[in-house]
Formats: structure tokens, C-alpha cells, sequence
């Protein structure tokens, strides 16, 4: 299966890279691409059009990672891409930039516009600018039932008469008419007729941009609201006219487009919604954005979540590293095999063990539990109440989930920042490094409760806490960019789906194994290759004085670290079977142990946060994350150390 | 010839839509350089030395064509120009005559972002100052809160309020416009938290916003 799966990737990366320059596509592939606003049940359908083969794949050029999958349909091979959720297409963040460069290279030949029909007039507002697009587009009325529970009726024949292209009302949490949307794409897809017209001043400078420069009114647009290319004719144009008729409304261009399309869907609403009355469920909603019971209500939601993770994971963990040791491992030694080979794979082994010891557990468990919480609804209101909190270190409240995530494992937690801006991607990526995973509660809890005390532990993560603070406030003062507040919508109410939520569970599992596992394997075997022909040793030699001196921890505390790159917890492994034995109370003294796991909690995240850093960030921030911990690791590490010597 | 003379002469070029050398278009950019017609044919040539025009010999008229960094420059200049003179006409209530003199001299030495500034300063300035003038006039009274709107931080629980304007510069608030926050537009306020963070209603649909951005947002009651 992961063979299958390069392979995929492979075909995927040259028919990506195909496309850039140039060279025409497999001609009887359809490219489909599902576009919509956030929480309207996109996933959703694109999991039930693909079923549960995605990849996961950043396209050339662009930063926002986008689901693609595909589908044989009667004999035709379709490509399905999943848009990130967005509000508009003329707005600055990385979604909206990524899928309106998309839109505008007519990468896709069909469009599935998916509405929620209980909230038809906003979702009508994406729509008007997406018929500006001109490309073939089939419009989705999904949650239909939840609009029917509210007693809302919607025409969706007199919307389709309207827009002049395919209607189709979907459940698709019932799977109703989801069956329906390929074939009419494939075949009904038209681009949508209606125009939307805007203020006079607009549509005279549109109509002599279309004289003068010849552009279409799309470019016009796009040109007034400045999202041209700079050097080009047209935007220098449009910009002088776009400045005079700011001054004239005393509006931004954006903001008079905003008001005619909200005013154009308030009106196709009102032709085809009948009987609207919106009934907002007031009822948990009272409690949960409340700060006097919605704080404690997070607390204990969160709290809970982590402990749950915490055991459900760590038992699975053992389990799992008992049956590599048991079925895998030993029976690897008693094949006697070359020196050289049996060390490569053994590497390979407990590359795959580390891999799947804290994917499976931790990571999966999570997901399922986080998933729950982001389909209920809950994760909004839990973010809208942290708002404050995480302003200080420099995030919005949205990063709550993210930092929570940390805990149990930095690796889903940093996927999950690619909603952030890009000010905010950074401040993450340095706070979510540092938060202590399950693997570093394992050293602290392994190394620090046991031979040292219950308040020497707790002492280290009131450690972290603060440096992650101090991290905090410093970063936001420095880091490039503006603050911006929250704006943030709140996701109705509603009851998880088993299958929803495991389907997304399962999504993020894959983008985590796909990306962690061959850095693992390779780094691992690297590392085992080293160690075979001594270079490990004399590492530890050349630390050897840096070790004892700087941090008073013996020689073999450097190959210690240095192993728990590969999976935290190996530092504490290895620091066993280097010393000799499982009592390390015996062999150190309570100031070395606090001091190693001091530093091992703190420095370099592990090779797996590595590869999704190194993914999502690029090389520039992964290597300076790493050396902001090694070091912090080492000073912090260093100062204790010399406290404890003055002591 | 000196860049401001340049940017004068295709100022002239563009706002009087000049496209040869004609007599009555040397009389009309004699006009408005407040020149001699006699030095206007010079004064053009010099400007196709610098490169800003082209001329050519086609019809009965020589034509002339605004290259591309004549184009630039000359639009660059109107700009700044628009907004100097709306800044002395507007904010410091000069008359618009001694207005446009004034930017036209002032409008050589500006640098772009100065003109940025001054603008972003004339929209909000004058957004309150529209709306005082109007509720002045409607008799709500003359104080000048009362005028420019209430903040929606002043607002509580439950009360429904319309949206006057937004603050901020444009970027700031493209997201509350998507959300359907644009002026005029009721909304109605869900949850308030003691730091000043919001849950409004808008558009069926709920929507979370914190303080600062609250503070961008002037509504007046419904």
C-alpha cells in the first residue's frame, strides 16, 4: 500500500509539473474542483465522491494545501479537488489568493459550487463572484435537511432559471443526491449567465477599461480592487480610477463590490427562499461563549481530551512496541545476520516502531477526538473564548486548537496552522516545537517523577510554560507583518457523524504517515549507519567535555539527544541501555537527571515535527526552529546546570 | 527641462485629453501651463528628449503618444494632485481655486506615501464628518459623537444596531464586508464579553469578533 502510494504521488508531482509548463493534460481526465465557503459540507462530499483514496497534495506554486482525488465514473477518469473553504475571491489571505490563481489559470474545467442552504444569502455572495470566473459550473443546495428542519423552503428550479446553469438540492450526511453531481457536471455544467451590476461609477470605469484595454470585465475587477499584477497596463489604469472613485464613496472599491453583491443576493434570495425564519439554536450556545461557564466548560473539555489521548494512546503504544519487539525485533537478532545489514535493519525496524507508535496512538486518537469536537461545532466557541489568552503570545483564538493538538503529539498540531496567516504561521511554528508532546511527558514522567519527585516534574513544564510565554512575547514583537483581530464564524451546532469524523480522522492519519515515515526510515537508518562505523563515538567524544563541563552530564548523554531526534522518548531509552540499566537513580545523580531531561524536552523538535515544519514552513523557519530549541535547550540546560553547581 | 515642469506638461497632456499638435491643443495646454503658446512646441520636444512622449509625423498633425513611463508619471502626479487639492478643499475648507494652485506646487514634492497617508486620513475624516453633517441635519444634535456614530463596543447584549462605516483601512475589514458587515447593514449582538470580544448576528449566520476589530466597527441604534 505505501508503495502504491508513491507511485500515485510520483504520477501525481509529473502531471503537476506537466500542467506548469505547458504540456497538454491526459485529455480524458475532467478536472472538477469543489469550491464553497467554510463548513458548508465540502469535505464531506468530496469524501463521498472519492471515497477513501485522496492524496493530499500541494499544487506547484502554491502554499495552501489542497485535497486532490480520483474517480472512475462510467469508464472516465475525473480529478476532484478540494478547495479550501473561502468567504470571497477577492480577498488577500494565502486560501484566497491560491483559488483565485487557480480559478484565473483555468486549471479546472467544472466547477462544484456547494451552498448550505440554511445560510443561502452569504453563500449566494461567493457564488456572484464565482459566475465572474466564466467557467462551467454545476451549483450544489447541500444541507438540505437541515434547512427543511428549519422550515426553510427554497425553489431550487427558480434559482437554476435565475443563475442559467444545473441546481441540485444534496444531504450529503444522508447521502442524498450526491450520486447526481458528477454526471451533471460532467454534462450539465454551464457558466452561470447572471451578472452581477455593480455602482455606476464601477461599471463606467469597467466599461472603458473593456474600450481602451480590451479586458474582460473579470480583469476590470480585479484590476480596481488592485489584484492585478502591478506592472501590469491595465492595473496602473484602474488604479488612479479606483483611487478616484474611493474618494467619491469614501469606500474602498472592495467594500462598494461587497455591498451590490450583497445586495444582489439578498435579493435572489428573496425570489427563491420561502417561509426564511431563522431560528438560531440558542440553547449550548448560552453556556459555551460565556465566559463564566465557558471557561471552565474548555478546561474540562480539553483537559479531557488530553488525558484520554494520554491514556488510550500510551496503551497502545506499549502494545504496539511490545509486538515489534516481540514479533520483529528479536526474531531479527536470531537470524544472525551481517553486522552492517542486521544494523541497517534494525534502524529500519525502530524507525517504522517510532513511527507507528506515536502515529497510531497518540495521533490517531486525537484526530478522532479534535474531529468530534471541530464537527460539533464546539471548537469555535472554545476558540472565540481563548481569543484573549492567545493574544498575548501573538494568535488569534482559532490557534487554541493547534496548541492543544501539541500536546499530544507536534506533528498534527503543526498541520493544523494552515488556516493561519502567514505572521501567525510563524509565531506557531516556534510555540507548537516547544509545547511538551506525550513523547516528552513519557522523559519527564520516565525520568524526572520517577528518580527525582513529583514537583521536580511539575517544576519542568512550569519550565516550558513560561519559556514558551517569553517565546511568545518576544516573537510577536519582532516578527514581520500585522495583527490582525479575529473574525470568525461560528459553526452551527451539530451532531458529529461517525463516519464524517473518521473519514477526516483518517485524512490527516495519512498526510501525518506520508510525510514523517520516510524521514524517519531515512534519518534512522543514517543514524544506525553512524553508529556502525564509530562516527557516533567519536561524537561522543568530541561532546564529551561540552557534556560535562557546560551541562555535568556524562559522555554518553550526547548519543542520548541525539537519538531522541528519531522519537523523544528514545532519549530516555537509550540513556537506559547506554548506562547500563533501568534504575538511572543509580547511576546519576538528581541534578544530572533533571538537567538531561531539561534539555531533551526543550531541544530540537523530533525528525517527524521536522518533515511537516520543513513542509509546511520551508527550510528557512524548520532550521531556524531548530536552532532556536537547540539552543534554548543547551543555555537553559547550562544555566541549571551552573545553579546547581552554586547550590 | 526640470522634472516638475515634465510632470506639469503631462498633467496638461492627460487632463485635456491631448493627442497632437494641433493649434487649438497648443492654446489649450498654453491655458494650463499658464505659458506662451509659442514656448508650448518646445517645451513638448524637450519632453520627447526625456522620453515621456512620442511624436510622429502621420496625418496633416503631428500626433503625440504618452509612452509608458510618460504615462506613469503624468497619472502619479493627477493622483497626487486629486488628493491635495481634496485635503485643502475638504479638511482645511480652502476654496477650490487656491486649492488646485496650491496642489499644484506642493504635488511636485510628495512622496507617494505622504499622498497615501493624506488620503487614507481624507476617507475616514471625512466618513464622520459626512455622517455629522447628516444627522446634523436631521437635528440629533450637534455633538460630535453623537455624530460620527457610536462604536459597536458601546453596544450590549441583544440590541440590534445598524453599521455606519468601518475604520481601519480596507485589508483590515475585507472579512466583516465578506461576512456581510457592510454599512447598512443590521446586526444584532449575541454575546458580549467582558474584554469586549462579540458574537453578532448577521445574515443568518453567527459570527465571532474580537475587541480591536469590534472598535474598527461605528453603528448607530435601530
Amino acid at each position: 500500500m505505501a508503495a502504491d502510494k508513491t507511485d500515485d504521488e510520483k504520477r501525481d508531482k509529473s502531471g503537476g509539473s506537466g500542467s506548469g509548463s505547458g504540456v497538454p493534460e491526459k485529455s480524458d481526465t475532467l478536472k472538477l474542483a469543489l469550491i464553497g465557503n467554510l463548513n458548508v459540507g465540502k469535505s464531506l462530499i468530496f469524501n463521498s465522491l472519492t471515497g477513501i483514496g485522496v492524496e493530499i497534495s500541494n499544487f506547484p506554486g502554491t502554499t495552501v494545501g489542497m485535497y486532490t482525488g480520483s474517480l472512475v465514473h462510467r469508464d472516465k477518469h475525473y480529478e476532484i479537488i478540494d478547495f479550501p473553504g473561502v468567504y470571497s475571491l477577492d480577498g488577500v489571505n494565502d486560501e484566497e489568493t491560491e483559488v483565485r490563481k487557480f480559478l484565473l489559470e483555468k486549471k479546472a474545467d467544472r466547477l462544484i459550487a456547494v451552498l448550505d442552504s440554511t445560510r443561502l444569502e452569504r453563500n449566494l455572495y461567493l457564488l456572484l463572484q464565482i459566475a465572474e470566473f466564466k467557467i462551467p459550473t454545476v451549483v450544489v443546495l447541500n444541507m438540505t435537511d437541515e434547512a427543511e428542519k428549519q422550515g426553510l423552503v427554497i425553489d431550487g428550479d427558480k434559482l437554476s432559471e435565475i443563475l442559467g446553469c444545473p441546481v441540485i438540492k444534496t444531504a450529503a450526511v444522508e447521502g442524498r443526491n450526491i450520486d447526481k453531481i458528477i454526471p451533471l457536471a460532467e454534462n450539465g455544467a454551464k457558466t452561470i449567465d447572471l451578472v452581477t451590476r455593480y455602482d455606476d461609477h464601477i461599471e463606467a470605469a469597467l466599461r472603458s477599461f473593456s474600450k481602451v484595454n480590451g479586458s474582460d470585465r473579470l480583469s476590470g475587477l480585479l484590476a480596481l480592487e488592485g489584484l492585478l499584477p502591478e506592472d501590469n497596463e491595465l492595473s496602473e489604469t484602474a488604479g488612479v480610477i479606483a483611487a478616484e472613485i474611493e474618494d467619491q464613496h469614501r469606500m474602498s472599491v472592495h467594500q462598494i463590490l461587497a455591498a451590490n453583491r450583497h445586495n444582489e443576493a439578498k435579493r435572489i434570495r428573496g425570489l427563491i427562499e420561502k417561509d426564511g425564519t431563522f431560528k438560531p439554536a440558542r440553547n449550548f450556545d448560552r453556556l459555551l461563549t460565556r465566559t463564566a461557564t465557558g471557561v471552565p466548560i474548555m478546561t474540562v473539555v480539553l483537559l479531557t481530551t488530553l488525558i484520554c489521548v494520554f491514556i488510550i494512546g500510551s496503551f497502545l503504544e506499549e502494545a504496539i512496541v511490545e509486538l515489534f519487539e516481540t514479533f520483529l525485533i528479536h526474531p531479527m537478532y536470531e537470524l544472525s545476520l551481517p553486522p552492517l545489514a542486521e544494523n541497517i535493519l534494525y534502524s529500519l525496524l525502530i524507525a517504522v516502531e517510532a513511527g507507528l507508535g506515536i502515529a497510531f496512538p497518540y495521533v490517531f486518537v486525537f484526530y478522532i477526538l479534535i474531529s468530534v469536537l471541530e464537527d460539533t461545532g464546539y471548537m469555535t466557541r472554545a476558540a472565540f473564548l481563548a481569543d484573549r489568552a492567545m493574544h498575548n503570545i501573538g494568535m488569534h483564538g482559532q490557534a487554541l486548537i493547534p496548541m492543544v493538538l501539541g500536546f499530544g503529539c507536534n506533528v498534527p498540531a503543526i498541520m493544523a496552522i494552515r488556516q493561519f496567516s502567514e505572521r501567525e504561521k510563524i509565531l506557531a511554528s516556534f510555540l507548537i516545537t516547544m509545547v511538551p508532546c506525550s513523547a516528552r511527558t513519557v522523559i519527564i514522567a520516565g525520568i524526572v517523577f520517577t528518580f527525582v519527585g513529583l514537583f521536580a516534574a511539575l517544576s519542568i513544564y512550569l519550565i516550558v510554560f513560561v519559556l514558551i510565554i517569553l517565546t511568545g512575547i518576544v516573537l510577536t514583537k519582532i516578527t514581520p507583518g500585522d495583527q490582525f483581530g479575529m473574525i470568525l464564524e461560528m459553526v452551527p451546532m451539530r451532531k458529529p457523524r461517525a463516519k464524517q469524523t473518521l473519514t477526516r480522522a483518517w485524512l490527516r492519519m495519512k498526510e501525518f504517515l506520508f510525510i514523517a515515515m520516510p524521514l524517519l526510515l531515512v534519518s534512522s537508518v543514517v543514524l544506525g549507519i553512524l553508529q556502525f562505523f564509530g562516527v557516533i563515538a567519536a561524537f561522543q567524544v568530541l561532546f564529551e567535555g561540552f557534556m560535562y563541563s557546560a551541562l555535568g552530564l556524562p559522555d554518553y548523554a550526547s548519543t542520548s539527544l541525539l537519538f531522541g531526534i528519531l522519537r523523544k522518548e528514545m532519549a530516555f531509552e537509550t540513556l537506559a541501555i547506554l548506562s547500563g540499566t533501568a534504575n538511572l537513580g543509580a547511576v546519576m545523580s538528581a541534578a544530572q537527571l533533571y538537567v538531561f531531561a531539561v534539555v531533551s524536552v526543550l531541544f530540537v523538535p523530533c525528525v517527524s515535527t521536522i518533515a511537516v515544519l520543513y513542509r509546511q514552513m520551508g527550510l528557512k523557519i524548520s532550521l531556524a526552529v531548530c536552532c532556536y530549541t537547540l539552543s534554548l535547550g543547551f543555555v537553559t540546560g547550562i544555566i541549571l546546570n551552573a545553579l546547581f553547581n552554586i547550590f | 527641462m526640470e522634472i516638475t515642469e515634465c510632470e506639469d506638461y503631462l498633467e496638461a497632456i492627460i487632463n485635456n485629453s491631448v493627442d497632437g499638435i494641433t493649434p487649438d491643443s497648443l492654446k489649450i495646454l498654453a491655458d494650463a501651463l499658464n505659458k506662451d503658446v509659442s514656448e508650448i512646441e518646445g517645451g513638448l520636444n524637450a519632453l520627447r528628449d526625456e522620453g515621456f512622449i512620442r511624436i510622429s509625423d502621420a496625418g496633416a498633425y503631428p500626433e503625440i503618444k504618452l509612452t509608458h513611463s510618460g504615462r506613469k508619471l503624468g497619472e502619479c502626479t493627477i493622483k497626487k494632485h486629486l488628493v491635495l487639492e481634496s485635503f485643502f478643499t475638504e479638511i482645511l475648507g480652502m476654496d477650490s481655486d487656491s486649492a488646485s494652485k496650491e496642489a499644484c506646487v506642493l504635488e511636485h514634492g510628495a512622496s507617494p506615501d505622504t499622498i497615501k497617508r493624506l488620503k487614507n486620513y481624507i476617507r475616514e475624516r471625512g466618513a464622520r464628518h459626512r455622517l455629522h453633517a447628516r444627522n446634523a441635519h436631521e437635528g440629533d444634535g450637534d455633538d460630535w459623537h453623537e455624530g460620527m456614530g457610536r462604536n459597536l463596543s458601546e453596544f450590549d447584549e441583544d440590541d440590534a444596531v445598524k453599521i455606519l462605516f468601518t475604520e481601519g483601512g480596507s485589508r483590515r475589514t475585507d472579512r466583516l464586508c465578506d461576512m456581510g458587515l457592510i454599512p447598512g447593514e443590521t446586526i444584532t449582538i449575541k454575546r458580549k464579553l467582558s474584554n469586549g470580544a462579540m458574537v453578532v448576528a448577521i445574515k443568518s449566520s453567527e459570527v465571532g469578533i474580537s475587541p480591536e476589530i469590534v472598535r474598527l466597527v461605528f453603528v448607530e441604534k435601530v
